[in-house]
């Protein structure tokens, strides 16, 4: 029997299937919006009789449970939908594979094998998680990262041992695999007061299943600037940077992030900021569609990238390695991540800093 | 001028299967229905096939009777039953004696019960409130009365009967203690037919003393209000039952994607009180939340009733008076030809129609015996069957889905219960079908958590294409009657619904004020 309690008050107004970036991409016959999965499967109590197909195209970005004038937990009832329909061996191959990667390598994707210097502290007052696509794929978020932590001047330290936060599990609906590795990480968090991590979704599983409450490098980025330790090149007036609004950044652990990274823009120089005429639309990184459903995740970036080519935008900025990686799908144009983006464009450390 | 061997006055399950049983009998048999088939109790019942279980302890003969049925239905109507099963659950504070008393009854009246651990009963249905302390299988299942007479309707029909709706009876001739002719209005065009039967049978439920004073007889009858409100959702896959002896809201039974709860008893005087006060719903879904506490977090979205017509007994609650049936052969009090059929539950509706058509026949001289327990009923959609099958139930959403690539593609016109085009065109061209309510029944389309707030308009153009009545009235006609059933439930979460639809109908595409517009240009005419 599947029921969410709270799920029972639509009034079929419609937004959030008016809204949702896949029904617009796929269609309501391919893919049947928030409203008719959530709400209308909750009321047989048989979520065994839903497509997996149809429940594993969404790509989790909120942005119905944003808009629902009833305030129902349609994102949340989608993953307790797959939750429920994990048992029945629906996964496609490449959702498959993640689980295989997790229980092989400890990270949802296949490592890379590379020499690096060791960041093992057992205590200190930051910890920083990386997460699997800025460790292993995008390296530069995570090089970028500890530059800008070493330069903010606080202590830290990144355990060894860290495992997928298991955030891709719980796209998935696998809730065992997912305490597992949860308990296993909690264990390296003991010696550490906060957690700081690359990645939005990181950041919304910790605050959802281990109890803490993240930061996001921009915040860290934030306060440096507000110290006034970011010290910009200057340089010639002249690229049109827009920025993405990752939704698991936007709409899961908050959008005031979002204000601090433009805050954080308006003192970069020789920039001109864009606005995208959907800037929060979602890129298709999220929900583990790209594994599932690559061609839908391929399709929802060509949408976004075609915004920023329509504004003539230079380079695009997204805080997020999920984002990133899916945004350069497409090959249409240059998309960097926000932290690797405010660290290249830092003028050299004085000699004033280090000393501090 | 009709001749026919055996009138039916009544398209319920009563009248629809009596028409049915005579015509396999191969009598000449006309029914006709004053409204639409399945419109007084029938369909406004439970939706439940009883194990008889519910009755075994207060009513042992309405029990075996119920258990037997019970049986013959799952067999010969499969299309339109949900074998959910049911369980009976005691509660902390319910009389310790009524679980033995119950088990030796259902053992007497020959119903399946088996008792089962409580542990059990949890990992089967999660939602049961905790504190339960007994609880006991039955085969209790899920029916869908619409479909139930519109089958025995269809059966009727090939069987070489005719049943006609939307047929009111409106004068007998009475000559010689006979009824000699019978005038009925034809509602579609006004037009009035006249009879000659044989035989009358009056299977009319609550109007059965109507019809009886217009041969110059009574009947004494109880008329016993039972209200029901459907939840928005389902919570379990069997029917819980409360285990005690039968009161106001005890039963939860899941219907497609929504949850019943019944039932009130009331006495009332007029077959058209059908209206439910907010205190029933609130009494209903209180009594209800004991055995199941989500319930009392949950939304409503309709509440209704019918009214069951019982054999009077002098005095005392309507709840004790037998739920069996009873006939009435008028000839002792003047009229030879005149049978009543009153009282008796959905459930034991077809042996209702075999007793009546056992002592119709043996007058006709008619000596084929009963097949109505072996043949198995017509599929009302009939070509449609293997498109719809299960019809919204979960199990079978994925075999439409999957299997059936040219259905899924098909737009779906009423999301709530998700019923497809292909369904509401097969209905809307149907030539027994005449308003909007007629297609919802037919359908499901429009029974949902919006109430036909935002289906109404597909099923209307859909309708119009068949009909020559205008689209206003049939759809002013058709909120209205929808109206009544959500009022008493407004304040159990169907309230802001109600709003959002105002705000679209009137205030979007002004509905009211074109109704009124629309009133106002009759008038106007009808000066001229």
């Amino acid at each position: 029997m599947f029921f969410q309690s709270n799920i029972g008050n639509c009034i079929k107004c419609n937004a959030c299937t008016m809204a949702c970036p896949v029904v617009s991409i796929e269609g309501i016959s391919v893919f049947s919006g928030p409203r008719n999965l959530c709400v209308d499967t909750a009321r047989y109590g048989n979520a065994a009789a839903i497509l997996p197909s149809d429940v594993y195209r969404c790509t989790t970005c909120w942005k119905c449970e944003e808009l629902c004038p009833q305030s129902l937990p349609l994102a949340e009832t989608i993953l307790e939908l797959r939750k429920s329909i994990f048992d029945f061996n629906v996964l496609s191959d490449g959702h498959k594979k993640i689980i295989e990667n997790i229980d092989k390598y400890g990270r949802s994707i296949v490592p890379i094998t590379q020499e690096r210097k060791k960041y093992k502290v057992k205590k200190a007052p930051l910890l920083y998680f990386p997460g699997c696509i800025s460790e292993m794929r995008i390296t530069s978020i995570f090089d970028s990262t500890i530059r800008l932590l070493e330069r903010s001047g606080v202590k830290f330290g990144i355990p060894d041992e860290w495992v997928c936060c298991g955030a891709p599990l719980e796209k998935l609906g696998d809730s065992e695999r997912l305490e597992f590795l949860r308990d296993r990480n909690l264990d390296y968090f003991d010696g550490f007061e906060d957690i700081v991590t690359s990645c939005p979704g990181c950041a919304t599983h910790f605050l959802k299943y281990y109890d803490k409450d993240p930061l996001h490098t921009i915040e860290i980025v934030w306060e440096m600037m507000r110290k006034r330790k970011l010290v910009f090149k200057s340089r010639k007036k002249g690229l049109r940077v827009a920025l993405h609004h990752p939704c698991h950044l936007n709409r899961t652990i908050g959008p005031q992030i979002i204000d601090q990274a433009y805050d954080i823009l308006q003192c970069v120089e020789g920039i001109e900021i864009i606005d995208l005429d959907k800037p929060d639309a979602c890129c298709g990184g999220g929900g583990a569609v790209v594994a599932g459903f690559p061609e839908l995740a391929l399709k929802l970036a060509t949408e976004k990238m075609l915004d920023a080519l329509h504004h003539d935008v230079g380079l695009l900025l997204a805080p997020c390695p999920f984002c990133v990686l899916n945004l350069r799908r497409p090959g249409i144009g240059k998309v960097e991540d926000f932290a690797t983006f405010i660290e290249r464009n830092l003028a050299c450390k004085k000699e004033g800093d280090k000393k501090k | 001028m009709f001749k026919t061997e055996v009138l039916v006055i009544g398209g319920g399950a009563t009248g629809a299967g009596i028409a049915r049983d005579l015509a396999l009998r191969g009598a000449e048999v006309t029914l006709i229905e004053g409204s639409d088939f399945a419109f007084g109790a029938s369909g406004r019942c439970h939706g439940m096939l009883h194990s008889g279980a519910r009755y075994a302890v207060t009513d042992p003969i309405s029990a075996s009777e119920c258990a037997i049925e019970n049986k013959i239905l799952k067999r010969i109507a499969d299309f339109c039953i949900e074998d959910t099963g049911g369980f009976f659950i005691g509660l902390p504070n319910d009389d310790e004696c009524y679980p033995d008393l119950f088990m030796s009854a259902c053992r007497k009246a020959g119903v399946d019960a088996i008792e089962i651990s409580v542990n059990e009963a949890f990992k089967e249905e999660p939602l049961l409130s905790e504190n339960i302390v007994a609880s006991i299988d039955v085969p209790d299942a899920s029916i869908d009365p619409f479909m139930l007479v519109l089958g025995n309707i269809e059966s009727a029909r090939s069987a070489g009967s005719t049943a006609l709706n939307y047929h009111l009876v409106r004068k007998f001739d009475v000559r010689e203690s006979r009824i000699e002719k019978v005038y009925v209005e034809n509602l579609r065009n006004g037009s009035i037919d006249e009879y000659r039967p044989e035989i009358v049978i009056n299977a009319t439920g609550a109007w059965a003393n109507h019809i009886a004073a217009l041969a110059g007889v009574s009947i004494d009858l109880t008329m016993d209000k039972g209200s029901m409100v459907v939840l928005g959702r389902r919570f379990t896959h069997r029917l819980i039952n409360r285990l005690r002896k039968p009161s106001n809201g005890d039963i939860v039974v899941p219907n497609y994607s929504s949850s019943i709860i019944g039932t009130t008893s009331i006495t009332v005087s007029s077959p058209t009180s059908t209206s439910v006060s907010e205190q029933e719903v609130d009494l209903l879904m209180r009594e209800a939340a004991m055995m199941m506490p989500p319930i009392n977090a949950s939304r409503a979205i309709r509440a209704y009733a019918g009214i069951r017509p019982l054999v009077s007994r002098k005095g005392g609650d309507s709840r004790e008076i037998s739920r069996t049936f009873q006939l009435i052969d008028h000839s002792e009090k003047g009229i030879e030809n005149l049978i009543s059929v009153i009282g008796g539950k959905l459930t034991t509706y077809r042996l209702m129609a075999e007793k009546v058509s056992d002592i119709v026949c043996s007058r006709l001289g008619i000596s084929a015996s009963c097949r109505t327990s072996l043949e198995p009923l017509s599929i009302p959609y009939g070509e449609m069957h293997n498109k719809m099958i299960g019809r919204g139930s979960p199990t079978v959403e994925i075999q439409t889905h999957e299997n059936n690539g040219e259905l899924r593609r098909d737009e779906v016109v009423c999301s709530c219960e998700k019923i497809k085009r292909q369904e509401v065109e097969f209905w809307a061209s149907h030539p027994d079908v005449r308003g909007l309510s007629d297609v919802m029944r037919r359908t499901r389309a429009g029974m949902g958590y919006c109430q036909s707030g935002l289906c109404v308009f597909n099923l209307l153009t859909m309708l119009i294409e068949y009909s020559d009545t205008d689209p206003l009235y049939l759809l002013t006609e058709y909120l209205k009657e929808r109206e009544k059933g959500i009022k008493p439930v407004l304040l159990k979460g169907q309230i802001v619904e109600e709003i959002f639809k105002e705000c679209l109908l009137n205030g979007v595409y002004h509905i009211s004020d074109l109704a009124e517009a629309l009133r106002n240009e009759e008038n106007a005419e009808g000066r001229n």
